[in-house]
């Protein structure tokens, strides 16, 4: 069926694509504007520090610089953050992290801007670095914000979990860690600042969510709003990690100070160092089955390190804790979680929002439980999924969707395949051992119950003669362009070279909410079904007075408007434009809210999207090194819009959890990150890529109004534990801690007599 | 604007930064003992540009060794072996024919380096010079012979030696590598395995060979065990090629050489794997391939 479905759809080139495979097209980094100035930001010397004093006084005399600012320059709220404003733009006395600001310099070459940053003097005294989650909590803990070391708290109960363990057959308890993942985006942090005649000041900036960069900008430079400009994409990857502010704060005011354009473009070290990653947790659970199979109790535990500062770090627990049971049954839940400050980094947004963290504990606890009551992983989960009409992980009601058993059913035929096509190949090699894993995932789409999620979109018809679809989502490398184009071209029958599609830009888009929780493709879809019918029936009305043919007889086309049987177009775009711009242009808008559960439970989601990992890997036993060979991902997000834009997230996603799994760890040493560049933090790179396969279950739930579902996090989540479960079916060894370790493997292998000289201890 | 800003950038290297290209080794010499530590010479650069980024200061004078006619990159098959040209880049090993059909584990090794772009400027000589270029195993395990440019001419020297007292030596330059014709016995296996913490373009966090030949009696003839990787300089296990050297390979129990090459071997840690897990990951494949030359022999 998917076939069928997949063949009748044609992939679109993305409007783009070409600039971007050939490098032509432009980022916001690549641009130069005349007597443009170079900025750079200085970080802190120590993860945790009292800033004694900070002196610019050699700084600003060296030739070039055109300023140093430091705290004292901030004009409004020294202070940042999407949920509270807790980070300083640029600190005065207590720097928390390395890439804490003290100060920022303007100069006329970027590396006369390098120099003045050395001759910047800053007394600090050390203070006691919290580089663990368990040292913060300790009792005599420095306390790094007025309100303690706890960023938040989140908890969610349901029966009596104690009861329930007392009634189970089997119960697992283990404790599972995973690590700081950074975006690695490729293009890193920057753009440029451009303070206009007018005393308005235009910010060439990548952001997912111009309104919000703008709403924090005048809050830090005390301005109207209005008297901001956003320019916004493209952007060259951004997977949540640009979705808080980053330079554009320390480029606003260098502007402004100097009058000057000033550009910013961090470094990869730079990036590293200040940059936001995916939260480390420790997640100890408990998890209970009859021995029918059936799980009767799911206890959970997350203590999550939050670095310095807060972001969305809040909303991402509270993430984890919904997601805590996942697409399963549960009839007692105690799900707790604590989110804490430390000196390591900040963590926040990135893909996935704290999804990926919780589903590895989940899916390993569920393999763990059906090995112990010796009975079929997938079947094990069958027995426990929910059914279409269940509510959802938090009780609350959501849009029906039967996604959890069609992706487990998804993968299960090529479940038996994979296993043994694995142990052929094993009698045939001595030194390698293939295994195979599966796992599944529910993601929670938009921002949830309670919060601000707005969107809307604007369609017009320009004097032109343009259909144009304007939106304030971002493009960072997802696609959205060729998403909206797709839906547009399909809800209004027109042609591709009658559209016109802006992003990206405060001074003429509307407010479409935040391009970040998958929430893009369905929005747009959503905004167009809202707005079409005023919008063709604007248009029709048009033609038909200019015409006299009733509306009725007329239709839109490729081109223009059409006889409903006509081949050819009666009126085009233009010349409706033409007659119309006489009268009042065509505007057609919608502003509504994301769709949440009509139940008052916080944070609680209303779509949900579903993913089935199939893996095999090969594990090489004399070095414990990890090889994925197949990556299978059946996922469940309603229709397709477009089938490369949603292959390639659901592929892209995918490695990236097959890096999460393996490879990629900021290890941070007493604060400090012990990888600052891509040469030792590691990505996948293509030889590491296996082959890969995305099945699209596109089937909604009858009657279902809100069409397709965002898939930009849900290729990432269920990867790490069917990569892991993989590793088990291969050796027996279960792993509990990310990235998967070479030493554990190998010490597994000796440990199982594996070669006959090992004797490991 | 583009290019308006190349030129800053240039001007900025240009007022810092002197670049010689001296024509012939004895003036590359003399500059180098006139400027010091303040100079370095620098072949491919490839590996200066990395640690450039990484934050070390680049040196204030680089000589450049490209145009000094005694150091052409080329292969030459010589009566006593195979003579390398330390400015051979590493992706052009395998264009010769002596090497493909004498030194294979040289192109093993050379594919491993760094993504093609790197190995097509990546030099031989530089991979020896870095000091622990994943080339230096495999060239340990084929008794490589250096020659070396010092004040007072041309000199040779086994690498080994050469890796044990580069400390104490005096300015000087790497001009070609020999590789030594050796006899090839009935059974002969080589090695090289480097093991990093991805697929490709990745620094080695281990990295192993060897060769090991067996006489018609079942006694080893020959054999040589090199082991490196991560900031480990790489090393001759000679305590374990003494042992088996001369022995039957039956007699010494593969458990036996396992922890001997774990004693013998002394890795470099870092942030990322420690100690143990190299030596562990380093005997394993040695042994591994002892035990596959016993199987190689048995099937004869």
């Amino acid at each position: 069926m998917e076939h069928e479905e997949n063949a009748r759809k044609q992939s679109r080139v993305r409007p783009d694509g070409a600039g971007k495979v050939s490098g032509s097209l432009q980022y916001l980094t690549d641009l130069y504007f005349p007597d443009m100035l170079f900025g750079k930001i200085l970080r802190s010397s120590f993860p945790h520090a009292r800033i004694l004093s900070i002196c610019t006084e050699k700084a600003r005399q060296l030739p070039g610089v055109k300023a140093v600012i430091t705290h004292k320059d901030v004009p409004g709220l020294n202070g940042f953050g999407l949920i509270v404003p807790d980070q300083p733009v640029l600190c005065m006395e207590i720097a928390r992290y390395v890439g804490d600001a003290i100060a920022a310099v303007a100069a006329d070459t970027i590396e006369t801007a390098e120099k003045a940053l050395k001759l910047i003097e800053v007394e600090y005294e050390p203070l006691p670095v919290i580089d663990t989650p368990e040292k913060a909590m300790a009792p005599d803990a420095p306390q790094l914000h007025d309100n303690g070391n706890v960023m938040h708290r989140a908890g969610h109960k349901k029966g009596d979990v104690g009861k329930g363990f007392e009634q189970c057959s089997f119960i697992v308890e283990e404790t599972y860690r995973v690590p700081r993942q950074m975006h690695v985006y490729m293009e890193t942090e920057g753009g440029v600042i451009v303070p206009e005649k007018n005393g308005t000041l235009t910010v060439y900036v990548g952001t997912q969510h111009g309104y919000k960069d703008r709403f924090q900008l005048a809050r830090i430079l005390g301005m109207p709003e209005e008297q901001i400009r956003i320019i916004s994409s493209p952007i060259g990857g951004s997977f949540g990690g640009k979705d808080e502010l980053n330079i554009q704060p320390y480029g606003a005011m260098l502007a402004l100070i100097t009058g000057c354009p000033v550009k910013i473009h961090q470094t990869r070290k730079e990036s590293v160092i200040s940059g936001l990653k995916r939260h480390p947790m420790k997640i100890i659970m408990k998890t209970g089955a009859s021995k029918e199979g059936k799980l009767l109790a799911h206890k959970v535990e997350i203590l999550a390190d939050t670095g310095a500062y807060a972001t969305l770090g809040p909303a991402i627990l509270d993430f984890a804790v919904e997601h805590a049971a996942g697409p399963y049954m549960v009839p007692n839940v105690d799900v707790e979680g604590v989110s804490v400050f430390t000196n390591n980094g900040v963590a926040g947004e990135f893909r996935g929002f704290g999804g990926n963290q919780i589903t590895f504990a989940l899916e390993s606890q569920i393999d763990r439980l059906a090995e112990k009551l010796g009975m079929d992983p997938l079947e094990f989960r069958r027995r426990n999924i929910r059914k279409a009409a269940d509510a959802g992980p938090l009780g609350q009601r959501i849009a029906e969707t039967n996604g959890a058993s069609e992706v487990l059913e998804g993968i299960s035929p090529a479940f038996e395949k994979r296993k043994a096509e694995a142990e052929k190949w094993n009698l045939e090699h001595k030194w390698k051992r293939r295994g195979v894993g599966a796992a599944i995932a529910m993601h929670g789409g938009g921002l949830g119950y309670g919060r601000l999620d707005p969107a809307g979109g604007r369609l017009s018809l320009t004097n032109a003669g343009k259909i144009q679809a304007a939106f304030g989502f971002e493009e960072c490398g997802q696609g959205i362009l060729a998403v909206i184009e797709t839906i547009m071209v399909e809800e209004l029958s027109c042609g591709v070279e009658d559209l016109e599609i802006v992003i990206g830009d405060t001074a003429v888009v509307p407010h479409s909410g935040s391009t970040t929780a998958s929430r893009g493709t369905s929005m747009v879809w959503l905004a167009v079904q809202r707005m079409k019918k005023d919008f063709a029936d604007g248009l029709l009305t048009g033609a038909s007075r200019m015409t006299n043919i009733p509306e009725a007889n007329l239709r839109l086309g490729n081109g223009g408007i059409f006889r409903r049987k006509g081949t050819h177009p009666i009126v085009t775009y233009r010349e409706l434009a033409q007659f119309l711009s006489k009268d009042a242009p065509l505007i057609v808008s919608s502003r509504f809210d994301f769709p949440t559960t009509p139940d008052k439970i916080d944070s609680g989601h209303f779509l949900y999207s579903f993913s089935g990992v199939l893996v095999q890997v090969e594990v090489d036993i004399l070095t414990g090194q990890i090889k994925m060979v197949h990556l299978d991902q059946t996922i469940s997000a309603g229709p397709v819009v477009n089938p490369a834009g949603y292959t390639g997230q659901i592929e892209g996603g995918g490695v990236m959890g097959i890096g999460y799994a393996l490879m990629e760890e900021a290890v941070m040493v007493e604060g400090r990150y012990a990888a600052e560049n891509l040469d030792s933090y590691l990505v996948p790179s293509i030889c590491d890529v296996p082959e890969l396969k995305v099945m699209p279950v596109e089937t909604l739930a009858e009657g279902d109004q809100y069409g397709p579902r965002g898939v930009g996090e849900i290729g990432t989540v269920a990867v790490a534990p069917a990569i892991t479960k993989a590793i088990h079916d291969a050796l027996g060894h279960w792993v509990q801690t990310l990235p998967v370790s070479a030493e554990e493997i190998i010490t597994a292998c000796g440990e199982r007599g594996m070669n006959k000289w090992m004797k490991t201890t | 604007m583009d290019n308006g800003k190349q030129a800053l950038r240039d001007e900025h290297i240009a007022s810092e930064h002197e670049i010689f290209q001296p024509r012939g080794l004895p003036e590359a010499l003399e500059l180098k003992e006139k400027f010091g530590g303040e100079a370095i010479f620098i072949a491919g650069g490839t590996l200066i540009q990395l640690q450039r980024e990484q934050g070390i200061e680049l040196p204030r004078y680089l000589i450049s060794l490209e145009k000094a006619t005694e150091l052409k990159g080329g292969v030459a098959d010589e009566a006593g072996g195979v003579v390398i040209g330390a400015l051979t880049p590493l992706a052009d090993l395998r264009l010769h024919y002596a090497i493909v059909k004498g030194c294979g584990l040289l192109i093993v090794a050379a594919k491993g380096v760094g993504s093609p772009a790197i190995r097509n400027r990546a030099t031989i000589g530089g991979n020896i010079i870095y000091g622990v270029g994943d080339l230096i195993p495999a060239l340990l395990s084929l008794d490589a012979e250096l020659t070396v440019y010092e004040q007072g001419g041309f000199r040779e020297i086994n690498l080994w030696e050469f890796i044990k007292n580069r400390e104490e030596m005096k300015s000087f330059i790497l001009a070609s590598i020999k590789i030594p014709v050796r006899t090839l016995l009935d059974t002969e296996r080589t090695f090289y395995r480097k093991i990093g913490r991805r697929e490709a373009f990745i620094p080695s966090v281990v990295t192993v060979s060897g060769r090991c030949s067996i006489r018609e009696d079942g006694r080893i003839a020959d054999i040589r065990i090199a082991a490196g990787g991560g900031a480990s300089a790489p090393q001759r296990l000679v305590r374990c090629e003494d042992k088996l050297l001369g022995a039957h390979l039956n007699s010494v129990t593969l458990k036996e050489i396992y922890s001997d090459i774990c004693k013998e071997y002394t890795p470099t840690p870092d942030a990322f794997l420690g100690t143990r897990y190299r030596k562990l990951a380093a005997a394993n494949v040695i042994v591994s391939e002892l035990e596959q030359l016993i199987a190689d022999r048995e099937g004869k």
